[in-house]
């Protein structure tokens, strides 16, 4: 999961952070209040993407996702998703950046569903403008013009379900509702949201 | 879900689109990946769901 790797980050920082080298997080979060406040684990720099930003210029549909950029800008190397740090190849890799290596071969991005993501920036707007109701229209709709984007199904999810989502992230609970959705269809086994 | 291997090819588009992206600062100030590249720059994406 996303946000329990943020310890993880914070001693493998301690350990291997050179002079040169810098680590930003990006807190693809909608909800900037809850995104600040689990960045406190951590003494790197945390950035907010509340709109899919990131999502836009890379094509991803779900998240975590590990970037590493040369000091020219160079894109070396990326993962995408499934960047766990707690995962042995994954921690190798970043320490392979830390020492200066890059990819094979240019990393590879899908496309993006500009349509889609741009309902989702428009359903964040509204939330923070204290429009919840539209926000969740229009993350629905966006999620319905973009159903493998687990960005939006669980921004969603977020939404509707902040019980799940407290200091323990229920996974048998997400597990549960994937299965609901895949038999009911996702607006019927999340009967609370709006009709798109 | 999308696995890089079965997703279309990179470009530095993407490296450009991705550096110039716009973000915020903790505390609402605009900011992108590009004013924090160093050598390397690793960027982890996360979210508190």
């Amino acid at each position: 999961m996303c946000r329990e790797q943020l310890p993880v980050w914070q001693r493998f920082w301690k350990e291997h952070a050179t002079a040169r080298a810098a680590l930003v997080t990006v807190a693809a979060d909608a909800d900037t209040a809850a995104a600040a406040e689990h960045a406190r684990q951590l003494d790197a720099p945390t950035l907010i993407d509340a709109d899919g930003a990131l999502a836009r210029a890379f094509g991803y549909r779900a998240i975590p996702n590990g970037f590493c950029f040369g000091p020219d800008g160079e894109l070396r190397d990326a993962v995408i998703p499934r960047f766990e740090i707690r995962d042995d190849a994954i921690r190798a890799r970043v320490e392979g950046w830390l020492a200066g290596e890059r990819a094979g071969e240019t990393p590879a991005f899908g496309a993006p569903d500009d349509e889609a993501l741009a309902m989702f920036q428009s359903g964040v707007e509204a939330r923070e403008a204290g429009r919840r109701e539209e926000a969740l229209r229009l993350w629905h709709r966006a999620y319905l013009h973009d159903p493998k984007s687990f960005v939006v199904r669980k921004q969603i999810w977020r939404e509707l379900y902040p019980e799940r989502f407290g200091e323990r992230i229920d996974l048998d609970w997400q597990r549960e509702q994937i299965a609901r959705e895949k038999e009911l269809g996702f607006t019927a086994a999340n009967p609370a949201l709006p009709r798109a | 879900m999308p696995r890089p291997a079965d997703q279309g090819r990179g470009s530095s588009t993407n490296a450009d689109a991705g550096l110039d992206a716009p973000l915020r600062m903790l505390d609402a100030r605009a900011t992108t990946l590009r004013e924090h590249l160093a050598d390397p720059l690793i960027v982890f994406v996360w979210a508190s769901w």
